[in-house]
């Protein structure tokens, strides 16, 4: 075994070390003892007398331990290697580096290594190593022996004192190579930390200091991985490392700070502010003066926001340190207070606003103190404001007044996160005063830029925890209320609206007060737009019930006198639905089924009995709203309450049972599923339609089924089209919802059967275009689901387009079954969707659109082919049928030349994108396309076939120019005539239109 | 251009997009032009010097325009930012091609400096009213381009 050993370390020493030293430490890790059998082996190689020899014999012990598992040597072991590379270190200077990559191997492995060893390692290092004088990746291996030991055997190094600190010192000296200096930076902010530097402080910071700012670029390709801010933020850490650091690194930052490079500028800010919180009060105070005015000579020199920012957050940093709750003497306060007051009085003539630049950088850096806490708050504030406020009423011109009113809410927003601390905000109250002053002078301007801030404002002083006077936030929220029905533009309102709420929310028993003010105002004209507030005050169950009081309240009387004032029925009914959307998701909405639901319910009973012919629009727009309405209920109940709502509802419209429930007026019998029944009760379906297409189906369980069977006859039989499609809509929802399996074949079969007699050509024409409303409803329902009896309807659908009385409304209608409808089919509503349905539908039918196109015997059945294809073309993204375009751009061209088609706009913007996404077929098609847009956009009869048409003229212009060069001269002459159209939104698209053709570049030369 | 005329102009917030009324889009209805209409062409025409249009900078106001649609007459004024400003005319003929471009030729087109506000006025109003001039302007190519960017829709839109 022993003469194996000497093998492979002649191995190693003749060239081979890799191998070599895997197969020993193989060897040794069989057994500990052979470790000794080992270094003794080596004993002659190492006594050797060529330089050379001993040297790699050395290296050789690192190499071996390095591939020995962690912790495999004993201490002793440790100690007693250690003790033999320590001497070596003394050996020739060829042998040493051998030596000290063993050590930071060993050291590495084996840890702890005793505390003596440890100090033993760190003393005869100091002085038998001149690291200056190694090669790079020998000055690493003295680093990461000492990191290493700074790891293992802190305490025995902590022991050592100055010694060590020094010893690192000369060590790390001069170090140019980035890799060492990621080590040397770590330790360096280890000992820092850790360690008592002593009297040696200056000379650590010194080592550190000259290496910042840190410029360093990295070779090409970057093969060590060492970035620039890999090194930045480790020096940072130093800097930060200790409070001892203050008096030493401020100046250098100072200093450097006013250098002429940006970045060097840019990274002492941030170390300034990294470093505040570790410096503390002690260490800042006596450079606040110096840190003021180079921070504001960056802030107000404005080179770029970023190094405007980080001033102003190095200074936040910086006040937040020298004012932290622990520390405060009176002496330290007093000064901190006097620099702020210099800082302002240093600033205070940008802040008159003579220079709206200089004014605003002024005020952030102002901000930027008074942000960094309260104390600094409570002198800067009452010192900036007045200034600020006065420059807000000085200035005129929008663009300047917009600036400083946005730095003024700045500094509100600095106030309001305070909220509730009554001991700053007290002395402020004056100031909010004269703030909210100006907002209300802003708010009688045009500018709605002006406006919207000015309402920010308003809304950061009137929370009632910051205007601690509860007339002033009565008073504000009056404004607000005021200015809530006199705004027109709508995002302006929804500002005012949204702010309204969130000070209510803020304070709800102000909601009261709110609530009775637009009451009052709602008897003047303004209904639409109180109604619309009064939804926004709505913040808890009081709020609720008040408001929806006044809501039932108002469309009960509305009903009743439904000859004399019908608007304000709509609006009201309009803002009902509204508010149950806004408290959908809130407590109050369990309540809902009582105090809203059921009164809703009798209210359309009564209304019933008041339509007449004259009516008839509005009932189908207050229907609509409550089908709306009772579509929240469904989507927002719980399961359990939307069951009990059901159970009540079903047993109304199917028996007409009205006793026993909780309403409070007498009301008449009815009977709106019956299709004998006036269209008033018929109508009141859409209800019963808003519950089923948004409840979840596993909640509708009494009568479902025969709910469908009357929905079913219903919408077959029913000549009011509203409820004809209502019942539709009915049918189809459940058809989507009902549960998987042998239950919808026994719904389906029936039905179609019934279907396909009823779309029977001896029966009257009224009758058959119902069913087929019906069967396109039910196939959409189907293929939302993706069902694989949607077969069978979707192709007899396709093949009712031959049929010369049905064929024209298939083909208008055919493309529903590819409409997005989220008010009815959405997850929201529990529909079942299956993604991609659209274009299953659209793959698996296009082969029999195209066939039947081209098949079909009369031109009138040809119209309705294009007539389906063009309206599933346009509904359908252009990813999906772009495989096809080449096969559908001649259908979609004769599609255009149809002027009654109502795809004519879809078809068109299909183009537009098309022109865009898919420029080789368009190109292909541009001899006949341009002449066609020209004439859409001039001879068409309606003014939004015109505008799209145009719209795509330009959109073409995206192609390259070989193509349109050759159309140029006739589109810019012929579209001289759409210049002068009746229209003016049509003639402003023309001169759009046209100016891009006329701009057309050609292709560039070069 | 080593100097800009006016280094630092005022800027002026534009108008909204105009609101469009139910008649607007009832195809039934004839919309005669208006002011509003002509401003609405010109008042997007980017100014030569600076990343701005001339509505943000004043030059051209709505009510400096006048429109008769029955008597087929457009009547535009325009402030120049400041009385000595060489861009004068290349405004002016901006303003001009514009609406050459977009009006229909029924349309008699003029366009002048408001009184009072440059230097040389009238000797630029009367280049503007010379058709000929106009015409041969148009004619030299890096004028055209000139026109042409004033013109052309800004990225940043």
């Amino acid at each position: 075994m022993a003469t194996s050993m000497e093998h492979e370390i002649e191995r190693y020493l003749l060239g081979d070390p890799l191998e070599a030293s895997k197969v020993i430490a193989s060897e040794i890790n069989k057994s500990n003892a052979k470790f000794i059998s080992f270094i003794e082996s080596l004993e002659a190689s190492l006594t050797n007398t060529d330089n050379v020899t001993r040297g790699r014999a050395t290296h050789m012990i690192g190499d071996v331990v390095e591939m020995l598992p962690p912790s495999f040597l004993s201490q002793e072991q440790g100690d007693m290697v250690t003790k033999f590379l320590l001497a070596k270190l003394k050996d020739h200077h060829s042998v040493q580096p051998h030596a000290l990559q063993s050590l930071a191997v060993l050291t590495s492995r084996c840890s702890p290594l005793g505390d003596e060893t440890a100090k033993d390692i760190c003393l005869t290092i100091f002085r038998e190593v001149q690291n200056q004088t190694l090669s790079h990746a020998d000055r690493g291996a003295t680093y990461r022996v000492l990191q290493n030991l700074l790891g293992a055997s802190t305490q025995a190094l902590s022991d050592l004192g100055g010694d060590f600190v020094i010893g690192f010192i000369q060590q790390m000296d001069a170090e140019k190579d980035p890799r060492n200096l990621l080590i040397c930076f770590n330790c360096a902010q280890f000992i820092c930390s850790n360690f008592s530097l002593g009297p040696f402080t200056e000379e650590m910071f010194e080592i550190l200091g000259c290496y910042f700012p840190v410029d360093f670029v990295p070779p090409p390709n970057n093969p060590h991985g060492i970035t620039k801010e890999e090194l930045v933020i480790a020096l940072r850490k130093c800097f930060g490392a200790t409070p001892q650091f203050a008096e030493y690194s401020i100046p250098l930052l100072l200093e450097k700070m006013t250098s002429d490079l940006q970045s060097a500028r840019l990274d002492s800010f941030f170390t300034l502010a990294e470093c505040a919180p570790v410096y503390g009060m002690n260490g800042l105070t006596r450079f606040l003066g110096s840190i003021n005015s180079t921070a504001k000579r960056e802030v107000l020199m404005n080179i770029s926001s970023a190094l405007v920012e980080a001033a102003n957050n190095a200074v936040t940093e910086v006040y937040k340190a020298v004012v932290s709750p622990t520390t405060q003497t009176n002496k330290s306060i007093s000064d901190v207070s006097e620099n702020i007051v210099e800082l302002y009085q240093d600033v205070g003539k940008f802040l008159e606003g003579t220079d709206l630049k200089k004014s605003c950088l002024a005020f952030s850096l102002c901000r930027a103190v008074a942000s960094s806490s309260t104390f600094a708050m409570g002198i800067m504030l009452p010192l900036v404001l007045p200034s600020l406020i006065s420059c807000c009423h000085k200035h005129t011109q929008v663009s300047e007044q917009l600036a400083f009113v946005k730095e003024l809410n700045r500094f509100l927003s600095v106030i309001y996160d305070h909220k509730g601390n009554t001991g700053v905000l007290a002395p402020l109250q004056l100031l909010m005063k004269s703030a909210c002053a100006v907002f209300e002078q802003l708010l009688k301007l045009t500018s709605s830029d002006l406006q919207r801030e000015a309402i920010k404002g308003l809304r950061l002083v009137s929370t009632p925890r910051i205007t601690t006077d509860e007339e002033q936030v009565q008073s504000l929220l009056h404004l607000l209320i005021i200015k809530s029905l006199a705004v027109q533009s709508s995002d302006l309102r929804s500002e005012v609206l949204s702010s309204l709420r969130v000070i209510l929310e803020e304070e709800p028993k102000l909601s009261e007060q709110a609530i009775k003010s637009l009451i009052e105002q709602t008897d003047q004209d303004n209904f639409l737009l109180a109604s619309d507030a009064l939804v926004y005050t709505v913040v808890n169950t009081k709020s609720f019930t008040e408001v929806n009081n006044f809501f039932l309240k108002t469309m009960s009387e509305n009903i009743l006198a439904l000859a004399e004032k019908s608007g304000n029925l709509l609006s009201c009914a309009r803002a009902m639905k509204q508010l149950l959307l806004q408290i959908s998701k809130t407590e109050i909405f369990a309540q809902v089924e009582t105090s809203t639901a059921l009164p809703l319910i009798s209210l359309s009973i009564q209304a019933s009995e008041q339509w007449t012919e004259e009516s008839s629009k509005t009932c189908q727009a207050l229907m609509s709203c409550f089908r709306d309405a009772f579509s929240v209920f469904g989507q927002f109940m719980a399961k359990s309450d939307v069951t009990s709502f059901w159970d009540k509802m079903a047993l109304l419209f199917l028996e007409g049972e009205i006793q026993n429930h909780d309403f409070t007026e007498n009301l008449k019998n009815i009977q709106p599923l019956q299709s004998e029944s006036p269209w008033q009760q018929t109508r009141l379906v859409a209800l019963m339609e808003g519950l089923v297409i948004s409840a979840n189906i596993q909640a509708l369980v009494e009568r479902r089924e025969q709910f469908f069977e009357t929905a079913y006859v219903l919408a077959l039989q029913s000549q009011d089209e509203f409820t004809h499609l209502s019942a539709c809509k009915c049918v189809a929802a459940i058809m989507n919802k009902a549960p998987i399996g042998s239950q919808i074949q026994w719904f389906l079969e029936p039905i179609v059967d019934k279907l396909k007699r009823a779309l029977a050509s001896e029966n009257t024409l009224p009758g058959r275009l119902r069913a087929v409303q019906l069967w396109l409803w039910l196939t959409k329902a189907m293929e939302c689901r993706g069902h694989s009896a949607t077969t069978i309807l979707s192709s007899h659908l396709i093949s009712l387009l031959d049929d010369p009385d049905l064929g024209p409304e298939v083909g208008r209608r055919l493309s529903m079954v590819v409409e997005d409808m989220d008010d009815i089919f959405s997850a929201q509503n529990h529909s079942i969707i299956t993604p991609l349905y659209k274009q299953r539908f659209f793959s698996l039918n296009l082969k029999a659109l195209v066939n039947g196109y081209e098949n079909a015997v009369s031109k009138e059945v040809k119209q309705n082919y294009l007539l389906a294809v063009s309206g599933i073309v346009s509904r359908l993204p252009l990813q999906v049928t772009k495989p096809h375009l080449n096969q559908l751009m001649p259908l979609l061209m004769l599609a255009l030349k149809d002027s009654k088609n109502p795809n004519l706009g879809a078809i068109l913007s299909t183009l537009s994108v098309a022109g865009a996404s898919a420029p080789q077929t368009v190109t292909s098609n541009m001899d006949s396309l341009v002449p066609q847009l020209l004439d859409l956009s001039i001879r068409s009869g309606d003014m939004k076939v015109r505008i799209a048409a145009l719209e795509c003229l330009e959109q073409l212009t995206g192609l390259s120019s070989h193509v349109l060069v050759p159309h140029q001269t006739k589109v810019v002459r012929e579209l001289k005539q759409a210049l002068d159209d009746k229209k003016r939104l049509v003639r402003r698209q023309a001169a759009e239109t046209r100016s891009a053709w006329i701009l057309l570049q050609p292709e560039t030369k070069s | 251009m080593s100097e800009l005329d006016n280094a630092n102009p005022l800027v002026f917030e534009i108008t909204k997009d105009r609101q469009i009324l139910p008649e607007e889009e009832d195809d039934s209805v004839t919309d005669k032009f208006d002011r509003r209409e002509i401003f609405d062409l010109i008042r997007v025409i980017n100014d030569p010097e600076h990343p701005l249009t001339l509505e943000e900078l004043n030059v051209v106001v709505e009510s400096n325009i006048k429109v008769d649609d029955d008597k087929n007459s457009v009547y535009v004024e325009f402030v120049p930012t400041i009385p000595h400003c060489s861009m004068a005319t290349l405004i002016g003929l901006s303003i001009r091609v514009k609406l050459l471009r977009s009006l229909p030729p029924r349309f008699k087109v003029d366009v002048k400096i408001a009184p009072g506000t440059h230097e040389s006025e009238l000797a630029v109003n009367k280049q503007l009213a010379d058709k000929e001039r106009v015409a041969a302007a148009l004619e030299n190519s890096h004028l055209l381009e000139l026109v042409n960017q004033c013109l052309s829709k800004r990225a940043t839109g």
